[in-house]
C-alpha cells in the first residue's frame, strides 16, 4: 500500500526546541559531523534534547547513531561541530559535563573475571564515588542483588544488560545516554526496563535511547529523532508522527463497486482493493464520518469502518526508505 | 520490585581524579586470577636454588666453606630468574591492565565518563609501577627471608648470615637495580604494544614474543656478520633491548671470585656475574646497557602516548 505519502511535521524538522517549549536544552549538537576518510558518517547533525525528556534516537544500521552517540560522549573526535551537555562544550569541559551523563553504549561493556558487584566497585573507585550502599541500591534497582557475588562470565545477555545499566546510574547521573537498552532482555526484562526509564524520567532525568526496537520507543519516548545516511530525518514527537498517518479499513458488501468509487476520487487514489476483499484507503479531508457518508451516498453502505493508527515502525520505514528524506534537519 | 532512590546524592558533579582512577585499576589488577597464581609460583620457584644449597652435601659444604661466594651465587641465579620471570609476569599484567579494556570494552565506559585518555593510561601505568614495587619488593623480602633461613640451617645459628660483608650487599643492591631497570622496560614494551593492537592477543604476542626475538635476532646478526665479513651487523647488537638488559648485571657487578662446584670439589673462578640470557657481540659498560634500555622505554612510552592521544576509541 503507498499511502499515505509521510511529510515529517514542518514545525519540527530542524532538530531545535519548538517555540512554544522553553524546557532546558541539555544536551545539543550543532552542525556534528564526522568523515571517516571518503565517508561522511554524520553530516552537520542538529539536535536538541530537552531536560525530563526520554528521547528516541533511531536509524537504520549505519546511519551514524552509534558515532553520534560516541562523539557525544567524548570517544571520538568530530570532523566539525559541537556538542553541549548541560550547557558546557564536551571536548572543552569533558571531565564536568561527562561525569554527570551514564552512558550504556551497544552491548554492556564488563569485566567478566569479576563479579558484578566488583565491576560496579572498580567503576565507583574511578569515579570517586566508592559508595557501598549506592552499590547496594543499584544492584537492587536492576534486580542483580542475588547474583552481585556470581562473576560477569556466568550472566545471562540480560542480566549483563541491566548491569550495563547499573553501571550508568552509579552516580545517579543527569543524563542518560543507551545505546540499545533493551538488548537481550525477555519480555519481563522489557517491561521492567520501560518501567525503570519511565521512573527515571519522572525524576528528572534525561535520557537519550538509541534502539531498534520500535514498538519500545513508541512506548517510552516523547520525541524523536530519525537520522539516515548520518542526516537528520525529522526530530519530532511521537504523536505528531504518528497523527494523521493512518487509514481506514472498509468492510463493504459490493467491494468492487465501492473500491471503483473511491478511487475516482482525488483522495482515494491511492487505495487499495486487498485479497479480502476489504478496502484500505484515506478519507475526504481525513475524517471518516465522511467516508461513512460517501459510501452511503454512492449506495455501499458499509459493514464496518476502522481507522488503523500507521505504527512508529512504518513511519520509520517509510523516512528513512524514501530516496531524499534526508534533508529535513541538515 | 524496582525501587529508585530520590535522594541527590552527595557525589553529583564529581570529576574523575587521577588517584581515583588508579585505585580502580589496582582493584581490578587484585581481582585477575593470573596476578595471584603467578605471584605464588614465583615464590615456589625461588624456593628451589636455596632448598638446593640446604639439603646437597655438595653445595652445603661450598656455602660453609665460602659463605660470601656461594651466597652471592646462589643470589645472583635468584635475580636472574626473577629478571625473567618478572618481566613475563609484568608483561601478562600489563597487557591485561590495558588490552582487557579495549577488549571487553570498558575503556568506552571509563572514557564515557569524563576520564581523558592519557590521564587513564598514566592511572595504569602507575598503577603497574606500584604492582610492579610491590611484586619486587616482597621478592626481595622473600629472598631475604630465605637465604637467612637457609644460612641459619647449614650454620646453626646466624654465623654464617653475618660472615656477609658490604660488598655483597652493594652488589646484590646493583643486581637489584638491574632487574627493576628489566622490569620497567618490560612494562614500557607490554603498554605499548597492547595499546597499538588494543588487544590482549596482540599485546601476549609482541610482548612475550619481543625479547626471544631480539636474543635470537644476535645469532642471526652474528652468522650475517660472518658471512658478510662485516662487524657492522655485530655491532648492532649493542643497541638490541634484550641482550643489553641480560649483559646489565655483567656490566654494573665487579668480576668476583665465584665458587664453582665440580665434581672434584669447589673451583674458584674469576668472572662476571651470572645472567640469563645472550649478551651483545660487542659489550659496552654499565652506562651503555642503561641509556639502550631509556631511549627503549622513552620510545615506548611516546608510542603508547601518542596513539591514545590521536585515535578514536572505537570499541
Amino acid at each position: 500500500m503507498a499511502f499515505p505519502t509521510f511529510v515529517p511535521p514542518a514545525s519540527t524538522t530542524t532538530g531545535q526546541p519548538s517555540a512554544h517549549n522553553d524546557s532546558e536544552i541539555v544536551l545539543q549538537t550543532q552542525a556534528l559531523t564526522k568523515v571517516f576518510g571518503s565517508r561522511t558518517a554524520v553530516d552537520h547533525l542538529n539536535l536538541a534534547v530537552r531536560r525530563g525528556e526520554v528521547f528516541g534516537f533511531l536509524g537504520p544500521n549505519g546511519a551514524g547513531k552509534t558515532t553520534t552517540i560516541r562523539m557525544a560522549l567524548g570517544l571520538i573526535t568530530p570532523t566539525s561541530g559541537s556538542v553541549e551537555i548541560l550547557g558546557q562544550n564536551v571536548w572543552q569541559q569533558r571531565d564536568r559535563v561527562l561525569s554527570q551523563v551514564g552512558a550504556l553504549i551497544e552491548t554492556p561493556a564488563l569485566h567478566l573475571y569479576m563479579s558484578g558487584r566488583d565491576n560496579l566497585q572498580a567503576v565507583a573507585s574511578i569515579l570517586g564515588t566508592a559508595d557501598a550502599r549506592r552499590i547496594d541500591e543499584v544492584l537492587g534497582l536492576v534486580d542483580l542483588s542475588d547474583r552481585q557475588r556470581d562473576r560477569v562470565s556466568t550472566y545471562s545477555l540480560g542480566m549483563k544488560q541491566r548491569l550495563g545499566v547499573a553501571v550508568a546510574l552509579l552516580d545517579d547521573p543527569q543524563v542518560l545516554i543507551l545505546d540499545e537498552p533493551a538488548n537481550g532482555l525477555d519480555p519481563a526484562g522489557i517491561v521492567e526496563m520501560r518501567d525503570l526509564l519511565r521512573r527515571l524520567a519522572t525524576q528528572g532525568k534525561t535520557i537519550v535511547i538509541s534502539s531498534h526496537v520500535l514498538s519500545e520507543v513508541q512506548q517510552i519516548c516523547t520525541r524523536v529523532a530519525i537520522i539516515n545516511h548520518g542526516k537528520l530525518v525529522t526530530t519530532s514527537t511521537i504523536d505528531d508522527l504518528t497523527r494523521g498517518q493512518g487509514y481506514f479499513v472498509i468492510h463493504v458488501e459490493d467491494a468492487t463497486r465501492a473500491f471503483a468509487a473511491i478511487k475516482s476520487q482525488p483522495w482515494g487514489r491511492e487505495a487499495t482493493l486487498e485479497p479480502n476483499l476489504t478496502i484500505h484507503t484515506a478519507a475526504p479531508d481525513g475524517r471518516g464520518r465522511d467516508l461513512v457518508s460517501f459510501l452511503v451516498g454512492v449506495g455501499c453502505v458499509p459493514d464496518q469502518v476502522a481507522y488503523e493508527q500507521v505504527q512508529l515502525e512504518e513511519v520509520f520505514l517509510r523516512l528513512t526508505s524514501t530516496p531524499g528524506a534526508a534533508n529535513g534537519g541538515a | 520490585m524496582l525501587a529508585i532512590s530520590t535522594t541527590r546524592r552527595a557525589t553529583i558533579g564529581r570529576t574523575p581524579r587521577f588517584w581515583g582512577i588508579t585505585r580502580g585499576e589496582l582493584f581490578k589488577i587484585s581481582r585477575l586470577r593470573s596476578t595471584w597464581i603467578m605471584g605464588i609460583l614465583a615464590l615456589g620457584i625461588s624456593i628451589l636454588p636455596w632448598f638446593a644449597l640446604s639439603f646437597i652435601p655438595r653445595q652445603r659444604a661450598s656455602l660453609v666453606a665460602h659463605t660470601i661466594s656461594s651466597t652471592l651465587n646462589n643470589v645472583e641465579g635468584n635475580l636472574s630468574l626473577m629478571r625473567v620471570f618478572l618481566g613475563i609476569f609484568l608483561i601478562i599484567l600489563a597487557v591485561q591492565t590495558i588490552g582487557l579494556d579495549y577488549q571487553q570494552g570498558t575503556i568506552r565506559i571509563i572514557l564515557a565518563r569524563g576520564v581523558d585518555r592519557l590521564q587513564l593510561l598514566g592511572a595504569k601505568a602507575l598503577a603497574l609501577f606500584i604492582v610492579s614495587v610491590i611484586a619486587l619488593a616482597g621478592w626481595f623480602l622473600w629472598e631475604l627471608i630465605l637465604g637467612t633461613v637457609t644460612l641459619s640451617l647449614v650454620g646453626g645459628g646466624f654465623g654464617l648470615f653475618s660472615a656477609l660483608n658490604g660488598t655483597f650487599w652493594q652488589d646484590t643492591g646493583l643486581y637489584a637495580i638491574t632487574v627493576v631497570v628489566s622490569a620497567l622496560a618490560s612494562v614500557a614494551l607490554a603498554i605499548a604494544a597492547t595499546v597499538l593492537g588494543r588487544s590482549v592477543a596482540f599485546g601476549m604476542a609482541v610482548g612475550l614474543g619481543f625479547f626471544p626475538i631480539d636474543n635470537f635476532g644476535t645469532l642471526i646478526l652474528r652468522v650475517i656478520s660472518i658471512v658478510t665479513n662485516n662487524t657492522f651487523w655485530a655491532q648492532l647488537t649493542r643497541y638490541l633491548l634484550g641482550p643489553a638488559l641480560n649483559y646489565m648485571p655483567i656490566a654494573a657487578l665487579p668480576q668476583t671470585t665465584h665458587i664453582v662446584a665440580t665434581p672434584s670439589g669447589p673451583v674458584n673462578e674469576v668472572s662476571g656475574a651470572f645472567s640469563l640470557g645472550i649478551n651483545p657481540l660487542y659489550t659496552d659498560n654499565f652506562v651503555h646497557t642503561l641509556l639502550v634500555a631509556l631511549v627503549y622505554v622513552l620510545a615506548f612510552a611516546a608510542l603508547a602516548i601518542v596513539l591514545t592521544w590521536r585515535r578514536d576509541v572505537k570499541e
